[in-house]
């Protein structure tokens, strides 16, 4: 996993990633494909599969640590 | 659902769609494979055959590693699916699950008329198909289920039970397996309609008293069991896990860490329950494909990873070139915890307590009991080399 940055819309409960940089690139997310929740201690871990067109990714959002992560292969 | 893992990963990566896709424990070639698309099915891919069997059959075949969280909260959603139209919801296995819907109309058109409106939720929520039948009972709606794959509706009505049976293989019911079906095979017995003209006493005498009168009734379709929305609140009857090395462990001492991160997921996981069990199983494979295991009652019931750990190794005694471990605690209670009267003991419990709350804060693995290997005892500045217990 690598911390990435992520811009994305809260709205309604619900969130959805635009867009994310990573090593130096920008991804815009042009169809969120899936979404689910896990737990990791007492943080509540978002994630999405995110289409940009040409790839998936797997992005996930920490609440408690407010942080974003790519899974890296 | 219709291979249901395989499915979830198809609809997380549009690219994957229409490609001959198989969910495995992992991607290496030791895998075996827990499911597979219809497309890999097509090519002669099969549950539980090795991922170099399934790779050989289909070339292109495209192996994942399953991710178990995203198919439990998917299953999670789709029963709140099943709950807009009924509270009578017995979750069977994590793909499939009986619905009561006598209560919420009373024939056979409106409970179909239901089962579409849940289709169309779960493609729309999930992009995800299933197989849904519809019957009298759970026998005969499970036997509907299974007849159109993908995307089927099958319903079965009381009158055309006798015909369909007749024709229907034996196995093709739930709860005749491979044995039932090959004990019947040998008396001449292929179909439940052949199954019902087996006189009662004849099946009683040969498979019991209980399971020789349920052969009976369900050759007939007959099946009494309600949907029993209580059953996955159930308590488990043990917690188990086992794990196949990546690759053959020829140091003894080196697969005993593997078999203690176990021993200690297993014990984290009844404290995290409730639970203590009394019993521990253990068993041990070679890269011969030899295995050795046992099982052990203790007098008293157990939580702790290091019981079971020293415990397990009563009964094996891993040897060079280990593959796999399986370890479970079973016969358990809830809620016993007794005050020991020694203080070491209390100790160690508070020691554990304390290393649950910080796991529990900070996530698994955080914090975790150290394994000192008595084979790695050495002079190194008179300490004991530690070692990390993770990746398992």
């Amino acid at each position: 996993m690598c911390r990435i940055k992520v811009a994305a819309v809260f709205e309604n409960g619900v969130i959805s990633p635009v867009k994310f940089r990573h090593a130096g690139r920008d991804y815009k997310v042009d169809k969120i494909t899936y979404r689910w929740t896990t737990r990791n201690g007492a943080s509540k871990i978002y994630h999405f599969a995110v289409y940009d067109g040409a790839n998936t990714f797997e992005i996930s959002f920490d609440d408690k640590n407010t942080l974003w992560e790519l899974k890296t292969e | 659902m219709n291979s249901y893992f395989a499915s979830v990963e198809q609809a997380a990566d549009p690219r994957l769609k229409g490609r001959p896709v198989a969910v495995g424990g992992g991607i290496g070639k030791r895998t075996v494979i827990a499911t597979s698309s219809y497309e890999a099915r097509a090519r002669g891919v099969k549950t539980g055959m090795p991922a170099w069997e399934a790779l050989k059959k289909c070339p292109g075949l495209l192996i994942i590693a399953g991710d178990m969280d995203k198919y439990i909260y998917t299953t999670r959603q789709i029963v709140k699916i099943f709950k807009k139209y009924t509270d009578l919801v017995e979750v069977f296995s994590i793909d499939e699950a009986f619905l009561d819907l006598s209560a919420e109309c009373p024939d056979l058109a409106g409970a179909s008329e239901i089962c579409r409106k849940i289709k169309n939720d779960i493609k729309q929520g999930f992009d995800l198909t299933c197989s849904v039948g519809l019957g009298p009972n759970k026998l005969i709606a499970k036997l509907a289920s299974d007849m159109q794959k993908p995307d089927g509706l099958v319903a079965i009505e009381e009158k055309e039970i006798p015909l369909i049976l007749e024709f229907t293989a034996v196995d093709a019911l739930c709860g005749i397996g491979r044995r039932t079906k090959k004990k019947l095979n040998s008396i001449g017995v292929k179909t439940c309609g052949g199954l019902s003209r087996v006189p009662l006493e004849a099946l009683t005498s040969s498979f019991g008293s209980v399971y020789g009168r349920r052969l009976f009734e369900m050759s007939r379709g007959i099946d009494t069991a309600q949907v029993d929305p209580l059953k996955e609140l159930a308590d488990p009857k043990s917690i188990s896990h086992s794990y196949t090395l990546p690759a053959d462990e020829p140091d003894p001492e080196k697969a005993k860490q593997t078999l203690f991160v176990l021993c200690a997921k297993v014990a984290a996981r009844a404290r995290a329950g409730g639970y203590r069990g009394s019993t521990v199983s253990a068993c041990v494979r070679y890269s011969d494909h030899s295995m050795s295991g046992g099982q052990k009652k203790l007098e008293e019931y157990i939580d702790d990873g290091t019981r079971i750990y020293d415990t397990a190794l009563r009964m094996i005694d891993p040897r060079g070139h280990v593959r796999f471990f399986g370890v479970a605690l079973s016969s358990l209670v809830k809620g016993c915890d007794q005050i020991s009267l020694l203080s070491g003991e209390e100790n160690s419990k508070a020691a554990v307590r304390a290393m649950d709350k910080v796991n529990s804060k900070y996530g698994p693995g955080t914090v975790s009991k150290g394994f000192i290997s008595s084979g790695l005892l050495t002079a190194k500045c008179g300490m004991a080399e530690k070692t990390a217990l993770s990746g398992i």
